[in-house]
């Protein structure tokens, strides 16, 4: 059963204020001009407290907040593409809102790995990452047909989810809330790393920098965590 | 959730929630992406095309029908080198196949380090093929062009397999294509 490497298919950044920005609340005609042009998007959405801009089948969405501003982005060829457009655009929304404080900075990434089979990755996983699986099986007495793993870890400032499993491309769409790609592979191994880091009064001068180290770390941990995975699965 | 995560292996669970709320909505067509293939068709050439020199001993014996709306919707982030290698079998001057080959090459160094890797190794390939064997080679013939069919088969494919690109990469081989520079033996040996 073939498993190739993993890639990223989905980043997401999130900057959380300390206190609501109330000023964006009379400035959303402002704030959307700002991100039409910094961002060359035109699918806006405004509900009261924000202004959110998407392409046209909502792959990647920006958003100013009164309590966040946050970025997705699922249409990046490589993930280096996804960190400069990310942050191009936290220092022109950090710029323009001038929060007092940043307490959180939320990493999140999704990574997949195309695998030839759906079923023999399942199979293999479980008998890989489970002890006695067989036991397991006989107890439930109904055949195997899907598999996920979450763990969640949380030490001091930082805390971390990793959830992973066999996947089909229709699954993912689904998780992600993105239309189907037609060149997603069929059958993969899906790997989420979701990190959050407390900041307890993180100027606005420092959230970027910050934020980077954050998704460095975030990424050393998708890519190591993916490494086990690929080497418990070989 | 954390009574499952207390001790031990890890515990499968169901399908893996997206836990933020503040992820967009679904969008009410999810399907809208268009067909997984192109349509990939060996047969005679257009009459159109402008010919330097014939290949084999047919006029050309590639054609690479792309149907327009299919690659319109079908939005595969290697549409530009499906384009570059629809308009090979138009021309074939030299300077058409080195110009699809670097559209080739840009394609594959975007994608390598996407999921479309394995797509891209075989745009590396295929581009080689192209830059390394010239259209007047005495070697390429229709089963040549059968062998670079197979390569835009599988690139239309969303996920190609090992033991699948070997068999390609052999394929071209056989079938005359180089995939390094050639070595003149006889001016190596004056």
């Amino acid at each position: 059963m073939e498993l190739q490497d993993f890639a990223t298919r989905e980043l997401y950044s999130r900057l959380g204020f300390n206190q609501p920005v109330l000023s964006i609340l009379d400035r959303q005609g402002e704030t959307m001009q700002l991100m039409h042009e910094a961002l060359d998007l035109t699918n806006f959405t405004v509900p009261p407290t924000a202004v959110e801009v998407a392409d046209e089948q909502n792959r990647d969405q920006f958003r100013i907040g009164r309590h966040q501003i946050f970025s997705r982005l699922t249409t990046a060829d490589d993930l280096e593409d996804a960190v400069n457009r990310i942050e191009a655009f936290f220092n022109v929304a950090l710029g323009h809102l001038d929060p007092p404080h940043i307490d959180s900075i939320n990493v999140r990434s999704c990574d997949i790995a195309p695998a030839e089979s759906f079923e023999g990755l399942r199979d293999r996983m479980n008998e890989s990452l489970i002890n006695d699986f067989s036991g397991l099986k006989n107890a439930m007495s109904i055949a195997s047909s899907d598999a996920g793993w979450v763990q969640e870890f949380d030490e001091g400032d930082i805390s971390g989810r990793v959830q992973f499993g066999p996947m089909r491309s229709e699954e993912l769409a689904d998780l992600l809330q993105v239309p189907e790609r037609t060149d997603d592979p069929p059958n993969m191994l899906f790997l989420l790393v979701n990190t959050n880091v407390i900041t307890p009064n993180l100027s606005t001068a420092d959230a970027v920098e910050r934020w980077q180290s954050a998704t460095e770390r975030q990424r050393g941990i998708a890519n190591r965590v993916g490494g086990w995975l690929k080497d418990r699965l070989a | 959730m954390t009574p499952l995560l207390a001790e031990k292996p890890p515990e499968p669970v169901e399908k893996l929630p997206l836990p933020p709320s503040h992820v967009a909505e679904p969008l009410s067509d999810p399907s809208a992406g268009g067909s997984r293939t192109l349509k990939l068709q060996l047969g005679q050439a257009s009459d159109s095309r402008e010919t330097d020199e014939p290949v084999g001993d047919s006029a050309d014996p590639l054609r690479i029908e792309l149907d327009r709306e299919d690659a319109s919707k079908h939005e595969s982030r290697l549409r530009p080198s499906f384009e570059a290698l629809a308009n090979i079998q138009l021309t074939h001057s030299a300077a058409d196949w080195l110009e699809a080959a670097a559209v080739l090459k840009s394609d594959a160094l975007r994608l390598r380090n996407s999921h479309l890797a394995r797509h891209a190794d075989l745009l590396l390939a295929i581009a080689d093929a192209l830059t390394f064997t010239g259209p007047k080679d005495t070697l390429i013939n229709e089963q040549s062009f059968s062998a670079l069919q197979q390569g835009l088969s599988l690139l239309s494919e969303p996920f190609v397999g090992e033991p699948a690109e070997e068999e390609f990469l052999i394929n071209l081989l056989k079938t005359g294509w180089h995939l390094a520079p050639t070595v003149d033996s006889q001016a190596l040996a004056e």
